[in-house]
Parts: C-alpha cells; structure tokens; sequence
C-alpha cells in the first residue's frame, strides 16, 4: 500500500510542479493492471488530488481516469503482461489524449520516449509494487 | 462493481459541477496554503530537476554547450564569485526597479511555486492580483495571469497556444505572437511587404491588455510564402523559464 501512495505522491507532484507530462496516468494505468476492480477508489482519488494539485477544475481528471479504467477492465483479457505490444499502444495513446486535453500538447519525440520508457520500467517492476497483495495475481505474467 | 464505477463517475460529474460554479471553494481555500507551501519547497528546493530532460534530449549538443559555458565563466569569472542565493534574490529585484517601464506601474512580487504547462506563483486575489494581469522579469515578458484563486494563480506562458500576443518589431512590422502545440512560438499575420529579418527583436504593441516594449524575443526563422497573405517567424523567447525563482505582476 505504502509503494502505491509513494508513486501517486511522487507523480503527481512531479507532474504539477516540474515537468508538463501525465506521469500519474502512467501510475493509474499501473494500478488499473495490479488492482483491477479495486482499483477504481486510487484511481477517483488520484484524480482528485491531481486536480487540486494542478488547479484544474476538480473531477476533470477523475473523469478521465475512470473512462481509461473502464476500458482496460473492459477488455482485461487483452491487458496480460505478455502482451506488452498491446499495452504499451494503448498508453500512447492515453498519453496523447492526456497531452492534448490537460497541456494542448502533442506527442512529441521526447513525450514518446518517456512514455515507453516510464511505462516499461512501471510494467517491470509491478510484481513488486503489488507485492502487499500477498500473492494473489491478476496478471499473468 | 459496476455500480461502484458509476457512483464514482457520478461523483466526479458531480464534483466538476460544484467546482465549475465555484460551490467549493468553502473547502478547497482552507487547503491551498499547505499546498502552496508544500509545492514552493519543493519546487525552490529541487529546481535543478527541471533541467534534467533538457541535458538528457539535448546531449548531442552537451559539448558545445560545455566549451560555450567555460567560455562565459571565464569571461564573468570575477562577476561569478560574488554570487550567492540571496545576491541573486537582490539581484531580480533591483533589475525590476531598474527596469525603464514608466512609474506609475505597480509590481506584485512573486515567488514560482511550479512549472508545468502553466506556471504557478504563491499570490492571488489577496495579493491584488486579477486575470489579465501581465507576468514580467525584468523587461522581459513571462505570460499573463489566467486564473487566480485566494492563494494562488496560474499563468499562461508565451509557450501556451491560448495566448496570443500583439507585437511589434524593432523595425516596426505588427504580427501576434502565439504558442504552438509545443515548445514553439511563432510570429504571425506579418503582411508580405513587411519587413522582417533574422534577429529583429520582437516587443510588445501595447495592444490585447499587454503593456507596450516588454521584450518578447528575437527572429531565429522566417518562413515566407510568396502566394500566402501574410509570413510567418519563429521566435526564441528571452525569458528563461526554468532559471527563473521570483517573477513580477504588473499591477497597473
């Protein structure tokens, strides 16, 4: 649980404060894989703080967030770690919708390398950050 | 399930609904000061992570970049020792009241507490400042206030396409200058016949709410189609944002 609220934290004020990329989409992304179903509770929070943090109008990311997490519960049976190609497309992809709505930005050269290589290293490691779910799996990995 | 996913949609709705008639504000302005005070630390305290992407992106050009900055330490390394922190703030403040803008205009001085795709600063509507007001260093322009809450206030860049800039060059051609989706901004709506060259420095007009000879930036390219009405410029700003701690509302 600490790992979780470390990453939001970590992200969202890295996101509000330093550099104008959705890192806490990558994070909610993250834990809509881990989590699953209960997810949905971080993912509304996660908005939530995002919004104050950020000063846009409160609920906007929230509303973003639960749509992605819709989706991915949605179709979770495409959602396996093995299937990475699949994953990492559909993270550009919130990516660029994240950039165009939130910072009327495009998917640059730079955003797509951080992409990819955010999401990897967050894919990687997310035996590890869901290791307090005392082995019960939602990914195959 | 299901039904948890459409409580907390409708709650969102609902949530961006308060918040967009301001019905919230009862709860979110007691929170401000904490956040403010937790972003100005970290922000002030970590500002040199800011440039980490530029070195990470821009490492091809890190050599050059390397031997010009030896160069410019060895020229001001007297001019060098002397800084510290706090010669730094002074510095910023005696460049404002040094600046030639006329008298009447009042300064609200600010701190940034962030930079993402809006700058934030620790002063709002208690300070005095309103949206519309313009953002300076120096003589040079930052942006313009777009949102002010009691604590804080967000600024739209030069950077940001939802600015739009009356301007004027030092050869006198009248263009607007406009982010793009991007790190560009670019000179627009110059009439053909206008001239227009490399290194003209862009001002503003005076015109849009802006006040008149802020320094924008200068030409770096021109791109001029023969059949279009009007040419196009892009322009590097002069402000440089991520070096920036404290910044300066004009209060007319």
């Amino acid at each position: 649980m600490i790992n979780l609220i470390i990453l939001t934290v970590t992200a969202i004020l890295a996101e509000t404060i330093f550099y104008p990329f959705p890192f806490t989409l990558l994070i909610v992304i993250t834990i809509i894989l881990g989590m699953g179903y209960e997810s949905l509770i971080w993912v509304f929070l996660s908005g939530i703080f995002l919004d104050i943090f950020a000063l846009r109008t409160i609920g906007l990311s929230s509303i973003f967030f639960l749509i992605l997490a819709a989706l991915i519960l949605r179709y979770n049976r495409r959602f396996q770690l093995a299937n990475i190609i699949y994953i990492m497309f559909f993270i550009l992809i919130a990516v660029t919708l994240d950039l165009l709505i939130f910072y009327s930005k495009f998917l640059t050269f730079n955003y797509f390398i951080i992409s990819v290589s955010v999401g990897l290293l967050l894919l990687y490691f997310l035996p590890v950050i869901f290791r307090y779910r005392g082995g019960r799996k939602k990914i195959e990995v | 399930m299901r039904k948890k996913f459409f409580i907390l949609v409708f709650l969102s709705l609902l949530l961006y609904g308060f918040d967009y008639f301001h019905l919230i504000n009862v709860i979110k302005e007691p929170l401000e000061p904490y956040i403010v005070s937790v972003k100005k630390n970290i922000f002030q305290n970590f500002s040199q992570i800011k440039l980490l992407p530029k070195i990470l992106f821009s490492y091809n050009t890190l050599q050059e970049r390397i031997r010009e900055s030896h160069k410019i330490r060895n020229d001001n390394s007297q001019m060098q020792l002397k800084i510290t922190s706090l010669e730094e703030e002074n510095a910023s403040l005696r460049r404002q009241l040094g600046a030639p803008l006329p008298s009447n205009y009042q300064f609200i001085t600010s701190d940034i507490i962030a930079v993402s795709r809006h700058m934030e600063i620790d002063s709002g509507r208690r300070q005095g400042i309103k949206p519309g007001m313009s953002i300076v260093d120096g003589l040079t322009l930052i942006g313009r206030v777009s949102q002010v809450t009691e604590n804080r206030s967000l600024i739209t860049l030069l950077t940001d396409r939802e600015l739009s800039v009356p301007a004027i060059s030092n050869r006198g051609t009248r263009g607007k200058v406009e982010g793009q989706l991007g790190e560009l901004v670019v000179l627009k709506e110059v009439l053909q016949k206008d001239q227009l060259f490399l290194d003209d420095i862009i001002l503003t007009s005076g015109e849009g709410g802006f006040p008149p000879k802020l320094i924008i930036g200068k030409i770096t390219r021109i791109k001029s189609d023969d059949a279009a009405v009007y040419k196009e410029a892009s322009v590097e700003l002069f402000a440089d944002i991520t070096l920036l701690k404290k910044i300066f509302v004009i209060a007319q």
